[in-house]
C-alpha cells in the first residue's frame, strides 16, 4: 500500500488541492507595518467569524452540559436532556465541519507576516543591509511571525473557549448562589490581574536579554553557513564551532532561565487558586441548591478548574507573543530609517 | 619543503573529471620561492589550489612534508598552509576581529600597531582610520566594502596568519583580480617577501604578477600528461602552445 501511495503521490495531491480549493483560500496578505498589528487579525472576517464562533460555542456548551443535565434529572426533564444532547451532537458536527477553517486563517496570517517583511526588507535601501546581520533579522522574523500564529491559535484554540466556558459557570454560579458566583468572579480577576502583572515584570526585567541572545546565536549560525569557504579557508573552523556552540548555550540558558520564571511564578498563583476553587466548592455544597444541580455545578467547576490552572501560562505566553509581535513590528518600522553611514556596534562579543 | 600528490582523482561531476590519476612531486631544498599557477579558465587551477589546501578531498594522496593533509585538524593544517581563496568576503565584526581572523584568540598575538602597519601596506589605513580605525564595523560578507577593498583585507589576513604560523606552503587564488596597478604592485610585494620563508603558489590573472615566479605549473597541460610539474618560463615556453600564446599577447590570463 505505501508503495502505492509513494507511486501515486503526485496524483493524489492534486486531488487533495481539488477537493480542498487551497490555491483559492491560501494567500498572502496585505500587511502595512506602519499599522498595529491587531489590524492584521480582521483582514479575514470570514474565518475570523466562523472560527470566533467555533471557539465560543462549543466550549460553552460543553461547561454548561454537566449544569444542565443535573436541572434535566432533577426536574424530570427528559424533553430537556433529549434536546441538549441533540444539541451537542449539532454544535459538535459544526464544529467538526468549519474546523477546516482554522489552519486557513492562521497559516495565511503567519506567511503573511513573514512574507511581507522579507517583501519590505527587500525594498529598503541596500545600504542599510551593508552591517546587518541576515542572522538577526531572520531571528526577529522567524519569532515574531511564530508568536503571532502562536497568539492567534491559543486565542482560538484556548483563550476563548477558556474566557466562554468561564463566563458561562460563572453566570451560572450566580444563578445557584451569589456569594459563589462573585468569589469566581473575584478568583477570575485576580488571577489574571497578578499573572498579568507578574509576567510584565519578567518581560520587562528578561525578554531583551533572551531575545538578544536567540538574536546572536542565529546570527553566527547562518554567518556560519554563508561564510563556510571562508571560515574553512582560515583554518578556523573549530574557533567558529566554538564561538558557534558559546552563543547557542548561552541562548539556550536565556531560553531556560524564561521558562523557570514562569514556573516560579506559576506555583503560588495555583496554590492560592486550588485553595479559593475548594472554598467556592465548599460555599456552593452549604448553599441549599437541589443536589442534581449541585452536582452539576461542582462538576462544571472540576472541568473549568483544569482549564484555569493554564489562565497564568496562557497570559505568560500572550505577553511574551505580543512582546515578540511588537519586537518584530518595530524593527520592520525602523529598519531603513537610519541615515548613512549605519555603524551598528551591537557585536561587543566579537 | 616536499610536496607529494600521488594518483590525484577528482571531479565537481560525472561528465568532467578534472583530474584522473594525475601525480606531481615538488621538492624546495631551501622551502622558500614563489611559484605560478596559470592556465585557461575550466583547467582546474583554483581546484588543485583547493585540494592543496584541503578544501577539497580528492581520491588519492596529497601530503606536505609527509603529512596526509586530510589527516590532520584545522590546528595543524594552518601550521602546513596558508590559504586565501578567490572569492573575497569577510566576516560581521570590528576590522580587528577580521584580520585576526584564523589566529589563536586566546592572547592578543599582534598589537595594534602590527594591525596598522600590514593595512598601510596593503593600502586600507587611509580608508578605515577616520572611522572607527580598528573597531570599524565590518558587514556581513564584507557588503560595505567594494571588491578591491575585500580582497586586499583578505590578503590582510592571510600575511598575518602566514607570518605567524611560518606554514611551509602559502596558497593565493588570484589576490589582485580587482586591484589596481598600485595596489596590485604592493601586494606582489608582499608575496614575495612571503615567499622568503615559504613556498608561495599564486594563481594570478596578470603574467606581471609571477615575473618574479622561479617555477610555473601549467594547466593547460594537464589533459595531455598524468605528471603535472613546474616549468621555468623558457622551458614551458617549448612545452606549452597556451603558454606561447600567452607570452605573445594573444590570449591573456584575465580570459584564462
Amino acid at each position: 500500500m505505501f508503495l502505492y501511495l509513494e507511486k501515486n503521490r503526485d496524483s493524489i495531491l492534486d486531488w487533495v488541492n481539488r477537493y480542498a480549493k487551497f490555491d483559492q483560500v491560501i494567500e498572502i496578505l496585505p500587511i502595512d507595518f506602519d499599522q498595529h498589528w491587531i489590524r492584521l487579525l480582521f483582514l479575514q472576517k470570514k474565518y475570523l467569524f466562523i472560527n470566533l464562533i467555533n471557539g465560543v460555542m462549543f466550549p460553552s456548551f460543553i461547561a454548561l452540559f454537566p449544569l444542565i443535565v443535573g436541572y434535566s434529572v432533577e426536574g424530570g426533564r427528559l424533553d430537556l436532556l433529549a434536546t441538549t444532547i441533540l444539541t451537542l451532537l449539532v454544535l459538535r458536527l459544526i464544529n467538526w465541519w468549519t474546523f477546516r477553517y482554522h489552519p486557513i486563517y492562521v497559516i495565511n496570517i503567519y506567511h503573511s507576516v513573514k512574507t511581507r517583511a522579507y517583501e519590505y526588507l527587500i525594498k529598503v535601501d541596500p545600504l542599510f543591509h551593508s552591517t546587518r546581520s541576515s542572522g538577526q533579522i531572520i531571528s526577529k522574523i522567524n519569532r515574531g511571525s511564530q508568536s503571532l500564529m502562536a497568539l492567534v491559535e491559543m486565542m482560538l484554540f484556548s483563550a476563548l473557549s477558556l474566557v466562554a466556558s468561564s463566563l458561562t459557570v460563572v453566570i451560572s454560579l450566580f444563578i445557584i448562589s451569589w456569594q459563589a458566583g462573585l468569589l469566581l468572579t473575584v478568583i477570575y480577576a485576580g488571577l489574571i490581574a497578578l499573572s498579568g502583572i507578574l509576567f510584565r515584570v519578567r518581560t520587562i526585567l528578561h525578554y531583551k536579554v533572551r531575545t538578544g541572545s536567540q538574536d546572536k546565536a542565529t546570527a553566527i549560525n547562518v554567518e556560519s553557513m554563508q561564510q563556510a569557504p571562508f571560515i574553512r579557508a582560515s583554518f578556523a573552523t573549530q574557533e567558529q564551532i566554538e564561538e558557534l556552540m558559546k552563543r547557542n548555550k548561552y541562548a539556550m540558558e536565556q531560553e531556560a532561565i524564561g521558562r523557570r520564571w514562569a514556573g516560579y511564578l506559576m506555583d503560588p498563583i495555583q496554590i492560592l487558586f486550588a485553595l479559593l476553587m475548594l472554598s467556592l466548592a465548599l460555599i456552593l455544597w452549604n448553599s441549599g441548591a437541589e443536589p442534581g444541580i449541585l452536582i452539576g455545578a461542582i462538576l462544571s467547576l472540576a472541568g473549568l478548574g483544569r482549564q484555569l490552572f493554564e489562565v497564568g501560562r496562557t497570559i505568560d505566553k500572550v505577553v511574551v507573543n505580543i512582546e515578540d509581535i511588537n519586537d518584530l513590528y518595530e524593527f520592520i518600522r525602523d529598519f531603513g530609517k537610519q541615515t548613512y553611514p549605519v555603524l551598528i556596534s551591537d557585536e561587543k562579543t566579537m | 619543503m616536499k610536496l607529494l600528490i600521488d594518483n590525484l582523482t577528482f571531479s565537481y561531476n560525472e561528465k568532467e573529471t578534472l583530474f584522473d590519476g594525475h601525480n606531481l612531486l615538488f621538492e624546495s631544498e631551501s622551502g622558500t620561492g614563489m611559484y605560478g599557477i596559470i592556465g585557461p579558465s575550466g583547467t582546474g587551477k583554483s581546484t588543485l589550489l583547493s585540494i592543496l589546501g584541503g578544501q577539497l578531498h580528492p581520491k588519492g594522496t596529497v601530503s606536505i612534508n609527509g603529512i596526509e593533509i586530510y589527516s590532520v585538524a584545522d590546528s595543524t593544517r594552518r601550521e602546513l598552509i596558508a590559504l586565501q581563496i578567490q572569492t573575497s568576503t569577510s566576516l560581521r565584526g570590528k576590522l580587528g576581529y577580521n584580520l585576526r581572523f584564523g589566529l589563536p584568540r586566546n592572547h592578543e598575538i599582534y598589537s595594534d600597531e602590527d594591525l596598522i602597519t600590514v593595512l598601510n601596506q596593503v593600502g586600507l589605513w587611509d580608508l578605515f582610520e577616520p572611522k572607527d580605525g580598528l573597531d570599524t564595523l565590518i558587514g556581513e560578507g564584507g557588503l560595505n566594502l567594494s571588491g578591491g577593498q575585500r580582497q586586499r583585507l583578505n590578503f590582510a589576513n592571510l600575511y598575518l596568519r602566514a607570518k605567524y604560523f611560518d606554514p611551509a606552503l602559502i596558497l593565493v587564488d588570484e589576490p589582485t583580480s580587482s586591484l589596481d596597478e598600485i595596489s596590485e604592485k604592493a601586494i606582489t610585494t608582499m608575496i614575495l617577501e612571503l615567499s622568503k620563508k615559504s613556498v608561495t603558489l599564486v594563481v594570478a590573472h596578470r603574467l606581471a604578477t609571477l615575473n618574479a615566479a622561479e617555477g610555473l605549473l601549467d594547466s593547460s597541460l594537464f589533459k595531455d600528461s598524468k605528471e603535472m610539474r613546474f616549468y621555468t618560463s623558457s622551458e614551458l615556453l617549448n612545452v606549452s602552445q597556451y603558454y606561447q600564446d600567452l607570452q605573445s599577447g594573444k590570449v591573456h590570463l584575465d580570459e584564462g
